[in-house]
């Protein structure tokens, strides 16, 4: 056991990286928003953590100088954002990411071009990797129970009921954006700490597809949905070592499949399952107690 | 000078014959195709791959990769789109699965792009078309550059004067405005879709194409760049729009050779974004709103 | 003063004027009828009163504050609440976690202008309660909507409404698709729901149920309302019929 976790402990301590990245896709998506800023959040604060880096900043300050920068830009871009709507919203998200693309490549000097930045120390092992989870973990947990949780129930699910009960879309969307390039900002950082470098990769297509895997495969229905995407999307290039070059297709049809076919995500499957043995049990404690009498 | 706008024309012509489809689909059956790019790209690639087999000359290979190009987003629409708007509760909801949706089989088609070329550049033989310079109205243009305005504008005023004269454009309009009111009609939408979708794919492969042979090169990735200018397109013309698409494109190429000829080349790829956000901040009702309030 | 004031209202849908021109007012404790043929407009009036559809002309006036122009979120926090034609529950919350979401985001009482304090816990709960109790929901608050037949899904989101405790209530066709006895069930629980406070604005087709709930009655056609006053009243008017000639009353 112990040497097992010593020999996957770079898939192990990626996996909790992933995990912090799909819970970043999630807060927004499960508000009913397409967004794929986090990717855009996960390259900055990338970037700015390997370019501190090089200067031996200390790394709780990078990591605070990573959540302010990608806190401020994220409410920003969440109060120019949320004037759209659906898939208008959804456009500008990536037109964010295909630009900041762009500024990778071509400012050699800062980014280090296609190369990327190499060589940095490590900075967290996968037991602090693991706690930052836990706690990010619970904190979404408290945070959707209760009447946020209902909000972000019926905003996901049916915008016009949520506006019909009161509930105010664009704050909500707003409040989403905004902890969605935290935790962006957070998971981009914690990467480039775990790994000792960042790459140009880190900004591309490939990692829209990594994101978009975790948070549909979990779905949004609850906060471990992230989790459980982020875990199997770690795990998939041991399980498809012999066809690594066909990762990316393999994700993609993913993808589609379960949006075509279980659209809820494993999180969804997970609640509902709960739901009919709470629906089961209930019943049949009434036909134990009384009589139906369902006038109806 | 007269360079400049040669080069603003050719331009303008690739992001026409990129962006038009995108926007009908979009406007008319709420699907943002982000794998637009990717069958751009397939368009160039089964040209490659159709002139591996033997020399043909551009008559044939151009409406074969056409074909290709087409019927991969008419697959598309099969396998993932029109299931996913068949579970939807309405066609709003249906919208950002579908986009999602997009992005896996896009990242189907760039693995198998990525694998079939090892990651190289390619370019079409030679012997398919071969590019020279010709003198128009005492302009020096290339072939291939004359060609792709050609295509351009003769299929962009093809299909604006198709869709406002015939009767399958005008009930395009109608599913565009609502689809249930499409219905009453006696209109099919999934057959509407197909065709719609099938253009979006004919116009993009074209571009593919061409563009691959102006450039005498192509590679997996071509046609991501494009979506970012195909988003400020969008952003200019209004969704859904065939003569804005249009109008939108030339406006974009011609601000970008502007602000390469004045500041730098750097610039260019900033153009698109900076037009998007200010746009945006101009106008956000305006030009980019769509429907309003769907019949509870 | 009335409680809910229509001058002038227009709603035009492209070309197509869908509300044109109505001048009505609503009295609190009431509980008001909303007739007339399919498209007549009586839908948009609602979504026009609810912020769910933009006013192109005149205005809406709640207590003598102008709330035309609000967002439909911001005009549930003034005090009105609505239900849709289609039933609108969310399936991965229980039947009490449903109504809950009515009261979510009300504001304490004695405050119509929205800027209020949410509600404390336990206010909250005694709210859903009474709404449970006064739809008769007690024995189901624990199931999951889809567990239950229409005509009670209806009742959850009526209660819905009911817990946030509006100052009016608008249900669009609640009676819709019920048999005849969940109807009569129905309409004996909407006059209760009125004689606890409660002022009503229900659009229905079935004037046998009109007769017996409503005390006060709206005739739409072509997007103009054509006659007001009590249902014996309006009922009779020559105009009234013609509007409904060729359709039955009592359809679905």
């Amino acid at each position: 056991m112990i040497s097992w976790l010593a020999y996957y402990d770079d898939v192990i301590g990626h996996m909790f990286v992933l995990m912090i990245l799909a819970f970043s896709m999630y807060v927004v998506m499960r508000v009913g928003v397409f967004s794929v800023a986090s990717i855009g959040f996960w390259a900055i604060a990338g970037y700015g953590a390997a370019i501190a880096d090089q200067y031996d900043v200390p790394p709780l300050l990078i990591v605070g100088g990573a959540l302010l920068v990608s806190g401020v830009f994220g409410l920003l871009l969440a109060l120019l954002a949320v004037r759209l709507s659906g898939l208008s919203l959804t456009m500008v998200t990536i037109a964010f990411v295909l630009l900041l693309q762009v500024i990778v490549l071509n400012w050699e000097d800062v980014t280090g071009g296609s190369l990327g930045i190499f060589g940095l120390p490590v900075h967290i092992g996968t037991y602090g990797l693991l706690a930052v989870v836990i706690v990010v973990a619970v904190l979404l947990a408290l945070y959707e129970r209760g009447r946020t949780g209902r909000a972000q129930d019926s905003l996901l699910h049916d915008e016009q009921l949520a506006q019909s009960v009161g509930i105010d879309i664009r704050r909500q969307r707003i409040v989403a954006l905004t902890l969605s390039a935290l935790l962006g900002g957070l998971a981009g950082c914690l990467n480039v700490f775990q790994t000792g470098m960042m790459v140009s990769n880190e900004v591309g297509f490939h990692v829209v597809v990594d994101a978009l895997t975790m948070v549909i495969l979990g779905g949004t229905a609850a906060w471990y949905g992230p989790v459980i995407g982020a875990a199997i999307l770690a795990w998939l290039p041991q399980m498809l070592s012999f066809a690594d070059e066909w990762r990316l297709a393999v994700q993609g049809v993913i993808i589609v499949v379960v949006l075509v076919f279980a659209p809820q995500g494993a999180a969804g499957l997970i609640q509902r399952l709960a739901r009919g043995v709470a629906a089961k049990r209930r019943s049949s404690l009434l036909k134990r107690r009384e009589p139906q009498d369902v006038s109806a | 000078m007269s360079g400049y706008f040669v080069d603003a024309m050719i331009l303008g012509s690739i992001y026409a014959l990129f962006t038009v489809g995108l926007s009908l689909s979009w406007g008319i059956l709420g699907v943002l195709n982000l794998a637009h790019g990717s069958i751009f790209m397939a368009g160039a690639l089964s040209a490659y791959m159709i002139t591996s087999a033997g020399a043909l000359p551009l008559a044939v290979v151009l409406p074969a990769s056409m074909l290709v190009s087409g019927g991969l987003v008419v697959l598309m629409e099969l396998v993932a789109f029109r299931p996913i708007r068949r579970r939807a509760a309405n066609p709003l909801a249906a919208e950002l699965p579908m986009a999602i949706a997009s992005v896996g089989v896009s990242s189907v088609l760039v693995a198998f792009a990525n694998n079939f070329t090892a990651g190289y550049s390619l370019s079409l033989p030679q012997d398919m078309f071969t590019v020279s310079s010709i003198n128009i109205l005492g302009l020096t243009i290339t072939n291939i550059g004359a060609l792709i305005v050609v295509f351009a504008i003769g299929l962009t005023v093809a299909l604006g004067l198709y869709v406002a004269r015939s009767r399958q454009g005008r009930a395009l309009k109608v599913i565009a405005q609502d689809s249930y009111v499409g219905g009453l009609l006696g209109i099919s939408m999934n057959r509407l879709a197909l065709g719609t979708m099938f253009i979006s794919g004919a116009l993009a492969g074209c571009g593919g194409v061409l563009f691959s042979i102006h450039v005498n090169s192509m590679h997996a990735y071509m046609g991501e760049a494009l979506l970012l200018k195909a988003f400020a397109v969008i952003v200019v013309g209004g969704i859904g729009s065939i003569w804005g698409a249009a109008i939108g494109a030339y406006v974009l190429a011609a601000a970008e050779v502007l602000a390469v000829v004045s500041v730098g080349v750097g610039m260019r790829d900033v153009v698109a974004f900076v037009l998007i956000i200010v746009i945006l901040l101009a106008r956000p009702q305006g030009l980019l709103s769509k429907r309003k309030w769907q019949r509870s | 003063m009335s409680l809910l004031s229509i001058v002038d209202a227009q709603v035009r849908f492209g070309g197509v004027r869908a509300v044109d021109g109505v001048t009505i007012s609503l009295e609190r404790g009431n509980v008001h009828g909303l007739v007339g043929p399919n498209g007549s407009g009586k839908t948009t009036l609602v979504n026009a009163i609810s912020g769910f559809a933009r006013l192109h002309d005149g205005s809406v006036t709640l207590n003598d504050e102008q709330i035309s122009g609000m967002r439909p979120d911001q005009i549930f926090t003034r005090g009105i609440s609505r239900t849709f034609q289609s039933i609108r529950l969310l399936s991965t919350l229980t039947v009490r976690e449903n109504i809950l979401i009515g009261t979510d985001r009300a504001r304490a009482e004695g405050d119509g202008r929205g800027a209020g304090k949410l509600l404390p816990r336990d206010a909250v709960n005694d709210r859903v309660d009474h709404a449970v109790a006064l739809l008769g929901l007690e024995k189901f608050a624990g199931d999951f909507p889809s567990q239950l037949p229409y005509g009670l899904q209806r009742r959850v989101e009526i209660a819905r409404s009911v817990a946030s405790r509006p100052e009016l209530i608008l249900l669009d066709e609640p009676f819709a698709g019920m048999s005849r006895a969940e109807r009569d069930e129905l309409s004996d629980v909407l006059i209760e729901i009125a004689d606890d406070g409660f002022t009503l604005l229900v659009i229905e087709h079935d004037m046998r149920i009109i007769h017996k709930i409503c005390s006060h009655l709206f005739v739409m056609n072509f997007g103009r309302c054509i006659a007001e006053g009590s249902p014996r009243e309006t009922a009779e008017l020559e105009i009234v019929q013609e509007a409904y000639l060729g359709k039955q009353h009592g359809t679905a």
